[in-house]
């Protein structure tokens, strides 16, 4: 038999043209807010207030990013001292959410572990309480939270912001790691008992090092949500010790004006912490909630 | 080396009892096999050895020292399990020599070992390899390969043969049997296929519900079981049963089923003659069928049902009456299927069990000798 050449339209199907107009119109509605915060943060207060508005900065300027580096006497007032308090609660919010992340990482283990190989008596129970937790909303719980760490003292201090968010993260990070573990013959930490190691050696020189993807994706998105998390900051937060970067965010818009350029700036800012680690870290996110989902 | 001795071992696993009072011994260097069906408690007598499971009673000793309160890290074994459960994240030689690194030994001792190891596996071109690049059967010699370099008292292996191809696992039986000859260590090996049990074993143990049904040669378990289970479990095809009764005629002993009149060896006679024992199943070995197209004397008339030709063998479904039973004949042995043959049973290697509890009927081998002589005297 001899081979046809294939025209275009026999290759391209109207199926798949659906399906990639579909994807386009979806990649757009998702990524348009986040292209207009980019390309404001490269224009001048006066383009971006222009009417009618306008998408392409006409004459590009890094001024609003040179602001936060080393802001002028008049700037460091804009937005409650926003511009100046920015570097700081990016700080504050790495060192908040890695510490969420860590704590995660260290509790849900050992939960997550007994969840997935152990069975005693309210396990069962125990795993539906942590997923109820995770359904009160943190609005219901602010003020007893509020309270609670008033009378410890630890009011605008990490520790609040860490506690709180490993509340909120740690029945997630539990049944997702649960589900993970689940997918780990038992033989090989069988094996690795039968080589000569205790538990703990098991765990540090087996177990884990084949759970890096599970533990890894839960990690991310407990540094994901610490990251993002506003109300409780408010709350707990008062003065740039411990203040993250969504409260100095909002600053920007003051009661008696909106900063949108440095808002714009700021917002950039923040995004790229978190996005770097979804992109370094993407394979394996998606390699540890399928093997949670799908196999466990 | 160890001798491993398990005394009223029992494992329960809430009310289901997996290993049932179980008492055993494997010796110094030596070759045992624990065979039976899935669920018969091979597996988990196995883990216990090791460690990987409590003891709900009873005690296991290495060397005559107690081992039961031991947890399997502490323990002189070393073991290969059925999955291989080779650590994904590490190399082939990483695999190989973790739990000499775990013991404490050496960089240049390890790699010294697990070189030697891998040429002795066949396998030192993989070194470098993580276990996700090897077949089922590379996998399956870097498993082995991790047990055999240590020096462990006792060599435990799960089915390790189970997930290879038919033509793989044949080779590696011979394999693991030369390497045992080679290291002369206590190997306990489980399975499920008695093939395996028979070809390389000192010893069988045939388990059952949880309990040793009997332990002994594989010739011996083979010619001699001790009972119906094992007598069915052992030999492929499975040996024939045919349901009776044993009965009196003439001064001496003949078993009587449907359209069978069958005189009853002396083995067997010495064994029932003297009990109350009438209801009796007799059991017969394909190959111990003597078929044939021209009747004889005493010969029984049988239908051929199926024709199965293996090659150097052929098995032949038959019906006797009602009784259906298969005979092992020669490839050249040729028959179709509705053909009537004439077949008679190999008197000397009839074996009988009591139907009540299936226990073997067979004189002990000094009183068959005995009554022998009284006959020739």
């Amino acid at each position: 038999m001899t081979a046809r050449v294939q025209t275009w339209h026999e290759r391209v199907s109207w199926k798949s043209i659906a399906l990639y107009a579909c994807s386009f119109v979806v990649a757009c509605y998702l990524l348009a807010p986040f292209l207009w915060l980019v390309l404001t943060s490269f224009m001048t207060e006066a383009e971006a207030r222009s009417v009618p508005p306008h998408w392409i900065p006409e004459r590009p300027t890094a001024s609003n990013y040179a602001a936060f580096v080393n802001p002028s006497p008049e700037l460091r007032m804009v937005g409650s001292r926003a511009i100046e308090e920015t570097p700081r609660a990016l700080l504050n919010s790495a060192v908040v959410s890695l510490s969420t992340a860590l704590v995660n990482l260290f509790i849900a283990t050992f939960a997550a572990y007994s969840f997935a190989r152990l069975n005693f008596r309210g396990g069962r129970l125990l795993l539906m309480a942590y997923l109820a937790s995770r359904m009160v909303p943190g609005i219901a719980i602010i003020i007893p939270f509020y309270i609670l760490m008033r009378k410890l003292q630890l009011l605008d201090t990490y520790l609040a912001l860490i506690l709180s968010y490993s509340t909120f993260t740690l029945p997630f990070t539990i049944w997702m790691l649960k589900d993970y573990f689940r997918t780990i013959p038992r033989d090989l930490e069988d094996a690795a008992r039968v080589d000569r190691c205790g538990w703990f050696g098991m765990m540090w020189r087996v177990f884990l090092p084949i759970s890096a993807p599970g533990l890894i994706a839960a990690a991310v998105f407990a540094f994901m949500f610490s990251w993002n998390e506003f109300l409780f900051a408010l709350f707990l937060t008062s003065t740039i010790q411990s203040k993250t970067i969504p409260i100095v965010v909002a600053n920007f818009a003051t009661d008696l004006d909106v900063q949108f350029t440095f808002m714009a700036a700021a917002g950039v800012l923040a995004v790229i912490p978190p996005l770097a680690l979804a992109l370094v870290f993407q394979r394996l996110i998606v390699q540890g909630l399928a093997a949670g989902s799908v196999k466990g | 080396m160890a001798e491993v001795h398990l005394e009223h071992v029992t494992k329960k696993f809430g009310s289901v009892v997996a290993v049932d009072d179980l008492c055993l011994t494997v010796h110094d260097g030596e070759f045992l096999t624990l065979v039976g069906p899935s669920g018969c408690g091979k597996s988990t007598t196995l883990r216990l050895i090791a460690g990987l499971e409590r003891l709900s009673s009873g005690q296991i000793y290495f060397d005559g020292q107690p081992v039961g309160h031991l947890p399997a890290n502490k323990r002189d074994i070393a073991m290969v399990f059925q999955s291989y459960a080779l650590y994904p994240h590490m190399s082939v030689e990483e695999n190989i020599g973790f739990a000499l690194k775990m013991m404490g030994y050496p960089r240049d001792e390890i790699r010294r070992r697990v070189t030697e190891v891998a040429s002795m596996l066949n396998i030192q071109h993989l070194l470098a390899r993580r276990p996700r690049e090897l077949s089922g059967g590379q996998r399956q010699r870097v498993a082995l390969g991790r047990a055999i370099v240590r020096d462990a008292g006792a060599y435990l292996l799960d089915e390790p043969l189970s997930n290879l191809d038919a033509q793989l696992r044949v080779t590696m039986r011979g394999e693991l049997k030369k390497l045992h000859a080679d290291l002369q260590r206590t190997f306990i090996y489980v399975t499920h296929d008695q093939a395996e049990a028979m070809t390389m074993s000192d010893r069988v143990a045939v388990l059952n519900e949880g309990k040793v049904l009997q332990c002994a040669a594989p010739a011996e378990v083979y010619n001699r079981p001790a009972n119906m289970f094992v007598a069915g479990f052992i030999g492929s095809p499975p040996m024939n049963f045919i349901p009776g009764e044993v009965q009196r005629e003439a001064g001496m002993l003949v078993f009587r089923a449907e359209g069978i009149r069958q005189r009853l060896p002396l083995h067997v006679a010495l064994a029932v003659d003297g009990t109350s024992v009438h209801d009796v199943v007799l059991g017969v070995r394909p190959e111990d069928i003597v078929v044939s197209h021209n009747p004889e004397e005493g010969t029984l008339t049988a239908t051929v049902l199926v024709v199965e030709p293996m090659g150097a063998d052929t098995f032949v479904t038959l019906t006797i009456g009602r009784i259906r039973c298969i005979a092992r004949v020669t490839g050249e042995f040729r028959v179709g299927s509705q053909e009537t043959l004439y077949i008679r049973f190999d008197e000397a290697k009839l074996h009988l069990f009591a139907s009540d509890d299936g226990r073997a009927l067979r004189a002990e081998r000094a009183m068959v000798l005995n009554q022998q002589e009284a006959d020739l005297a």
